[in-house]
């Protein structure tokens, strides 16, 4: 149980953005003896954590703080400028829900299509077909396009898909944000059966009350660079605090302070 | 699995469907039948299934090349969101217009056998499996290669539309290669295609085997290409999606 699923070593990963764009070979020839000039961006800097086994591990973060660009890489879609990943374990590769949804295909079809793209067989996917569509709660919908479905509707499908499509560890960006309150808690209790069967859940959202109420350990990164890694509520609050204006800190701080008093 | 999808999306809410994939290029055999079995080459009475395999075989160049082209970066919503190996996207984006062609061979030999009463001998129908297969790998390459640069390079499609019509016309489609003066012969080889249709002619129509020396020299010369390729597609896909 508490050898680590995931272990990041200094990981940095440095984006260079160009000041203009040379997408086309006019550009290229016109411009060849101008030196392209880029400005660097630390999206990660020299971050090292280890997630454990079975444990349901929130990243949480602003905007822009890294927290994407982090999963991505853990999901191998970047690769990292400097540091290493070691992932013991199958790593589910995805990220968002509807990967490869196709909006004039029936809702059918979009499982088999998604699935394959989440790495199933043919042979799986006709195995826990009905399970994915008892789940998504779709059974009236299932044969319609997907393009008549509600919002609702469509994330449902696609959570159902990724979690029956998923491997040892899961990795997920901001997926709770839809889908109503029942559904969300479903989603919750699956995710604390996969847990059980010692399985693992990396979760990036800006959700504080999911990762306080759910999450076992968290981690706060703030421009690209880790603040704080530990207990979820602990964190939690942490990123709170930080994210009040001065006076409500202040308030904050001075009604600390008399509690301790 | 892929390629299945792309094939049902691309002719989805089309009343004619998978009928476009035999249309495309039967209706551009019609046209180039027409005005050059009348006007250039009435004497001539192969001339036809002779173009036809020329058009067959090369709308099957033409499309995989261009599909494959843009393979990565019409994928690249699912490349950002997800790990695959950018091979399989290509590769599966290739295979889609093999499909195609598969059908059109099917007609090709309904033609070939009932109209013209010609049944190729089984060495020759290997042979020309074997031309077709160098096609394909031609296909691959080329993807392998251009896919990575299309995505930093956007206009590339635009040039490779400019030198598919050169090739077009440098191969021996509509005219037979004999027509050509041998001194230019040699040249016109060095454009692979005119190789492949060419010997496929002679396999399918004459009912004969073509030069083996020049399909080992081409072997040679394909196999580090291929390898070159692989090795090119690997260096370039590491930082790849950043660049979408």
């Amino acid at each position: 149980m508490n050898n680590p699923a995931i272990v990041v070593n200094n990981l940095s990963k440095t984006f260079s953005i160009p000041h203009e764009n040379r997408d086309t070979i006019r550009e290229r020839l016109f411009n060849w003896r101008r030196k392209l000039t880029y400005e660097k961006f630390n999206a990660l800097d020299n971050i090292s954590f280890e997630i454990n086994k079975g444990e349901f591990f929130g990243i949480i973060g602003r905007n822009g703080s890294g927290k994407s660009t982090l999963l991505k890489i853990l999901a191998g879609i970047y690769t990292p400028d400097e540091g290493t990943v070691i992932v013991d374990g199958e790593i589910s590769p995805f990220l968002e829900l509807g990967v490869g949804f196709n909006p004039e295909l029936s809702g059918k079809d979009n499982i088999y299509v998604n699935a394959t793209i989440l790495g199933l067989s043919r042979k799986e996917i006709e195995n826990k077909y009905k399970t994915i569509v008892d789940f998504s709660e779709l059974e009236k919908f299932i044969d319609l396009k997907l393009k008549n479905y509600s919002s609702g509707m469509y994330v449902r499908l696609a959570f159902s898909v990724a979690i029956h499509a998923n491997k040892g560890i899961l990795l997920m960006d901001e997926v709770l944000a839809v889908g109503d309150a029942s559904f969300q808690a479903k989603c919750l209790t699956e995710f604390n059966r996969y847990k059980a069967i010692g399985n693992t859940v990396v979760l990036v959202t800006h959700d504080i009350a999911t990762v306080k109420r759910s999450c076992d350990r968290a981690m706060l990164i703030n421009n690209g660079k880790m603040l704080m890694i530990g207990d979820a509520i602990k964190v939690c609050e942490e990123y709170e605090f930080q994210n009040m204006s001065e006076d409500e800190q202040r308030y904050f701080l001075d009604k600390k302070l008399k509690e301790i008093q | 699995m892929l390629a299945k999808t792309d094939l049902k999306m691309r002719y989805q809410g089309s009343w004619l469907g998978a009928v476009w994939v035999f249309l495309k290029p039967f209706s551009l055999f019609l046209v180039m039948n027409f005005v050059f079995s009348h006007l250039f080459y009435k004497n001539n009475p192969t001339f036809s299934i002779r173009l036809l395999v020329g058009i067959i075989l090369w709308s099957f160049f033409s499309e995989a090349t261009t599909v494959g082209l843009s393979s990565l970066l019409s994928k690249s919503h699912i490349l950002k969101k997800i790990f695959i190996p950018k091979w399989i996207i290509i590769i599966s984006a290739t295979v889609h217009s093999a499909l195609a062609f598969i059908f059109n061979l099917v007609i090709l030999f309904i033609f070939l056998i009932f109209y013209y009463h010609k049944i190729p001998g089984l060495l020759q129908l290997a042979i020309f499996g074997v031309y077709l297969l160098l096609m394909y790998g031609i296909a691959v390459v080329f993807s392998f290669i251009t896919a990575p640069l299309y995505i930093k390079i956007r206009d590339l499609n635009q040039v490779w539309e400019v030198l598919l019509q050169v090739l077009f016309f440098s191969s021996p489609i509509i005219y037979p290669i004999s027509l050509i003066p041998a001194n230019v012969q040699s040249i016109l080889y060095l454009n692979p295609m005119t190789l492949l249709i060419e010997h496929s002619r002679v396999a399918l129509i004459d009912n004969d085997i073509a030069r083996t020396d020049h399909l080992f020299i081409f072997i040679g010369i394909f196999i580090p290409c291929l390898l070159g390729s692989i090795w090119f597609l690997n260096k370039h896909s590491k930082n790849l999606i950043e660049n979408m």
